[in-house]
């Protein structure tokens, strides 16, 4: 436990080489792990790297601060619900209503996205204007809070930064479904 | 706490027990709700994968040093006594030509599947491009092909362009459109071109070149790569 507060410690402060030993470390065993279920070996790495990489972002949100069980308990919770997730999207059909993953225990919600619209997503997002990929950037992926955000971009208001990042949403919605035309 | 201050809270990381399950139930009551969240979360998973795709090529890069610790060895062994035995018999190097002749294959046409019949839609450039790369005309698919990145720029143009040199023959040229081209972003090529470039150095009898885009594809956890896996296997 201590020495998983260490790297943690590490990991906060974006030391790579910290998470290079954690995906070693723990690879052996997620697979072995990962095999229990119906998904491919193929599709066991793809799911590993992005355990790791969740909790890596995890870690950098702060998520983390005060670990409950050992780091590899917490690494293999995110584990299982991506497996469980990528097992599920193997049998269902991507037409299928919205369905949205839950997990109390990491206290996560995921999606399972289509190849073929999760390309149309990243066409429509990169041709978003600077400002807006900017806003969702922050907002989305690096977990500022909006005030840190309003802070950081010099927004006169809250209020200011809300509607451009609600615009910001609807614009990328409208560039997504002109594509599915 | 209002919607909007729950979501914020979730994407921020900070949401506490009660607030996920607040926003468990309502996205299990509330169905417009859900399809706002639900958009949220593509945009979350979006710009994840963007992001993290250095990441994820660092690890890739990881498991190329770390799989040699452990089976590289057995590999060796075995090869050498494999090699040591077959000298006896006949003193010979792998025979490349023939390696690249029973691995190389066109890549399939999944981009315009050519439609028969009556009810073939009109002539278009992509259309006939493929048209010419599914009979196996690929001198002319390549140069169409080639056009057609000029004006659209897209990656399929360029890649089945390539995929034709190489069916021609024209490996080297091949090989460097293949290599000027910046593969990294979609990483839907990542593979196979790594695939395509190995197999062409292979034609060319360049060992070292060869292995080293063959073992990126062994790597890959794609289904190619067993038969990389196997090609390595007998170079080695």
């Amino acid at each position: 436990m201590i020495e998983d507060q260490y790297l943690i410690k590490q990991l906060k402060q974006k030391d790579l080489k910290a998470l290079d030993k954690v995906y070693l470390t723990y690879k052996e065993e997620f697979f072995l792990f990962a095999k229990g279920f119906s998904i491919s070996e193929e599709d066991i790495e793809d799911v590993y790297q992005e355990t790791v990489i969740s909790f890596y972002e995890n870690i950098q949100k702060g998520k983390l601060n005060q670990l409950t069980s050992s780091l590899k308990t917490y690494l293999f919770a995110i584990g299982k619900f991506k497996i469980y997730k990528q097992a599920k999207k193997n049998k269902v059909s991507y037409e299928d209503e919205l369905v949205i993953h839950a997990d109390e225990e990491i206290q996560t919600f995921e999606i399972a996205l289509s190849n073929e619209r999760q390309k149309v997503l990243k066409k429509a997002f990169n041709s978003l204007g600077k400002k807006c990929k900017k806003v969702l950037e922050l907002f989305f992926y690096e977990g500022l809070t909006l005030d840190e955000i309003q802070n950081y971009l010099k927004y006169s208001s809250k209020d200011v930064l809300k509607s451009q990042k609600s615009r910001c949403l609807k614009h990328l919605k409208e560039l997504v479904e002109k594509r599915y035309e | 706490m209002n919607k909007e201050e729950l979501i914020a809270h979730y994407f921020n990381g900070q949401i506490s027990k009660e607030g996920f399950l607040q926003l468990k139930t309502l996205l299990e009551e509330d169905n417009a709700f859900k399809k706002d969240f639900y958009a949220q979360l593509e945009v979350q998973q979006t710009i994840g994968q963007e992001k993290n795709a250095p990441l994820k090529e660092r690890f890739n890069q990881l498991n190329q040093k770390s799989i040699p610790k452990t089976k590289w060895y057995l590999y060796a062994a075995a090869i050498t006594i494999l090699i040591v035995i077959g000298s006896f018999f006949y003193n010979s190097q792998p025979d490349y030509q023939d390696l690249y002749a029973n691995n190389f294959e066109a890549y399939p046409n999944v981009i315009a599947p050519t439609v028969r019949g009556p009810e073939a839609p009109k002539e278009s450039k992509v259309a006939l491009a493929f048209q010419y790369y599914d009979n196996e005309n690929y001198a002319k698919a390549a140069e169409l092909f080639k056009t057609l990145y000029k004006e659209t720029g897209e990656d399929y143009a360029f890649f089945y362009q390539s995929v034709s040199l190489m069916a021609v023959g024209k490996t080297s040229k091949a090989i460097t459109t293949l290599e000027q081209h910046n593969w990294n972003e979609p990483k839907d090529y990542q593979t196979i071109t790594q695939w395509y470039v190995g197999l062409g150095y292979l034609k060319l009898e360049n060992k070292e070149k060869a292995k080293l885009h063959l073992k990126n594809v062994k790597v890959s956890g794609k289904p190619l790569a067993k038969q990389a896996k196997e090609i390595l296997q007998k170079i080695e």
